[in-house]
C-alpha cells in the first residue's frame, strides 16, 4: 500500500471515530427531555411532572426504555418503575391510557415508596437489599 | 447461599427429611419471606383482575430435582395442584427449567422459560419484550431477582393482553416515606454513560486506531525515503586540496599548487568542518596509488 493510501486509511478511521464521537455527545436526549418532547404533560409541581398518553403502559414502558435506558427497573401489577441518575419515573395504567410520572430522585422515592422500598434504599419495613438471596453461582 | 452449600443442604436434607410427592419447597429460588411477598403481590391482582396467577421453576441443582413454585393462592403448590384453581376462568403462570451443573463439568449450565396462558393471555415474546429476564440471567447469581420481576409482572401482561383490567397506581405521599426513615441510596450512576458509552468506546477505539495507524504509515515510509538519498550521501563530494582532477577528468592527480578553492562549500582543507572522507592530512599524500601519486614514476620515498 503505498503512504498516500496509508494516510487515507488512517484519515478514514479517525474521522468515521470523530463522527461516532460527536454522534455519542449531541445524540440522544435527558429523560426529561424525551418525556416532555414525546407526551402530554398534565401538570407538574417543581421537578415532578406528570404526563399522559393514551397508549398502554407497556407500549410507553417499552418505549421509554428504549429511548433512554434506565439504570435499574421495578415492576408490580400496578406499573412499571424506572431508575434514572437523578429521576424516578413511573408509568402506570390511567382508563385505557397510561400516566407517566417523573420525579426527582428524592421526591420519586416518597412517591413510590411501597414499590421500591428495599431496592432502592432504605426504609422500615423494607427488605433492607435485594430480595431473594437464592442458590447463586452459575458457570 | 453458593451452590456448593446448597448442594450439601439439599443432601443432608434427602437424608434427614422424607420427601413427599408433589409437595414443593420455595427456597430453591426465593427466601421464603421472598416468596411470600411474592405470592402476597399476586394475590392482590387475582382480588382486582380475577386471574388467577402462579410460577413453578423446576430446578435440577447438580442432579438433584427440586421446585420453587406458588401462585396467588400461596407459596408452595404450584396453580394446578390448587383445588381452588379449578375455578380460575384464566390462569396465567410463569415456568422456567433451570438446569445448574457441578463445577468440575465440562456440561454447561442450561435453562429455558415461558408464560402459559389459559385459554388466552400473555405470551413469552410479551414478556421478553419487558427485558426483564432471559435464558443467561436465569442461570446466573440473580436468578431470585430476576424471577421476582418476570412474575411480578405477569398481571401487567395480562393486563395489556386484555383479559384483565388495568390495575392503576397513585403516588404515595411524602410524608409516608419520612415517617419510614426511608431514603434512596446506591447511586445508579451516570445516564450519559449509560446511553453513550458504547458510543464513547467505539469513538475512542476508531481514533486511536487511527493514530497508531498514521504513525506506522510515518515510520514505514522513512526507509524508503532513506534508500533513495543514500547514493548521493556515498558520492565523495570534494576532494582533499591539494589533489585534483587528472588530465582525463577521472583520476585525481596530486596538485601542490591546488588551494583551499578546491574543497566544497569552500571549507578550509584539515579544518574538520568538510563532509568528505576523514583523511588526516598527514596522510593524505600516502593515500594515493604511489604509481599516480606525486612523481608518481615510483621513486624510492614511495615504494618504501
Amino acid at each position: 500500500m503505498s503512504r498516500r493510501g496509508k494516510f487515507l486509511l488512517a484519515g478514514g478511521l479517525g474521522g468515521i471515530g470523530l463522527i461516532v464521537l460527536l454522534v455519542a455527545l449531541l445524540g440522544g436526549q435527558s429523560i426529561r427531555g424525551h418525556l416532555s418532547d414525546n407526551y402530554q404533560r398534565v401538570s407538574s409541581n417543581g421537578d415532578s411532572i406528570v404526563y399522559a398518553s393514551n397508549k398502554k403502559p407497556k407500549a410507553v414502558y417499552e418505549s421509554i426504555r428504549a429511548a433512554v435506558p434506565p439504570a435499574d427497573v421495578q415492576v408490580d401489577p400496578q406499573g412499571y418503575f424506572m431508575r434514572y441518575s437523578d429521576d424516578i419515573v413511573a408509568v402506570t395504567a390511567s382508563g385505557t391510557g397510561s400516566r407517566i410520572y417523573i420525579d426527582d430522585e428524592r421526591r420519586g422515592y416518597a412517591h413510590w415508596f411501597p414499590f421500591v422500598v428495599g431496592v432502592w434504599g432504605t426504609g422500615s419495613g423494607s427488605g433492607e437489599g435485594v430480595r431473594g438471596g437464592g442458590p447463586g453461582a452459575g458457570k | 447461599m453458593r451452590r456448593g452449600s446448597v448442594v450439601a443442604a439439599l443432601a443432608v436434607a434427602a437424608l434427614a427429611v422424607p420427601v413427599w410427592p408433589g409437595t414443593a419447597s420455595a427456597d430453591v429460588i426465593f427466601d421464603q419471606a421472598d416468596a411470600e411477598e411474592l405470592a402476597g403481590i399476586l394475590a392482590e391482582a387475582y382480588e382486582a383482575q380475577r386471574v388467577c396467577y402462579g410460577w413453578v421453576v423446576d430446578v435440577n441443582n447438580v442432579g438433584i430435582q427440586e421446585s420453587s413454585a406458588g401462585s396467588n393462592f400461596g407459596v408452595g403448590p404450584a396453580l394446578d395442584e390448587v383445588p381452588e384453581a379449578q375455578s380460575c376462568e384464566t390462569t396465567v403462570e410463569f415456568q422456567a427449567d433451570v438446569t445448574w451443573t457441578s463445577e468440575s463439568s465440562e456440561a454447561e449450565d442450561s435453562a429455558s422459560y415461558q408464560v402459559v396462558s389459559n385459554p388466552s393471555g400473555p405470551t413469552t415474546s410479551d414478556l421478553d419484550s419487558l427485558q426483564l429476564i432471559s435464558v443467561d440471567s436465569l442461570k446466573g447469581d440473580n436468578v431470585d431477582v430476576d424471577v421476582f420481576k418476570a412474575v411480578s409482572a405477569l398481571p401487567l401482561l395480562a393486563a395489556d393482553a386484555g383479559v384483565a383490567e388495568p390495575l392503576e397506581a397513585s403516588p404515595a405521599p411524602e410524608s409516608a416515606v419520612a415517617a419510614a426513615n426511608g431514603a434512596p441510596t446506591n447511586s445508579p450512576g451516570s445516564d450519559f454513560w449509560r446511553r453513550a458509552g458504547g458510543a464513547m468506546l467505539w469513538a475512542g477505539a476508531l481514533i486511536l486506531a487511527a493514530v497508531v495507524f498514521a504513525v506506522w504509515a510515518l515510520r514505514s515510509s522513512r526507509p524508503a525515503a532513506r534508500a533513495a538519498r543514500a547514493p548521493r550521501e556515498q558520492a565523495p563530494n570534494f576532494l582533499p586540496p591539494d589533489w585534483s582532477d587528472g588530465p582525463g577528468g577521472t583520476v585525481p592527480v596530486w596538485d601542490p599548487s591546488a588551494g583551499p578553492s578546491g574543497t566544497p562549500s569552500g571549507d578550509a582543507p584539515g579544518t574538520g568542518r568538510s563532509t568528505g572522507p576523514a583523511v588526516p592530512p598527514s596522510r593524505q599524500r600516502d593515500a594515493p596509488d604511489p604509481g599516480q601519486g606525486p612523481g608518481g614514476d615510483g621513486g624510492p620515498e614511495d615504494r618504501r
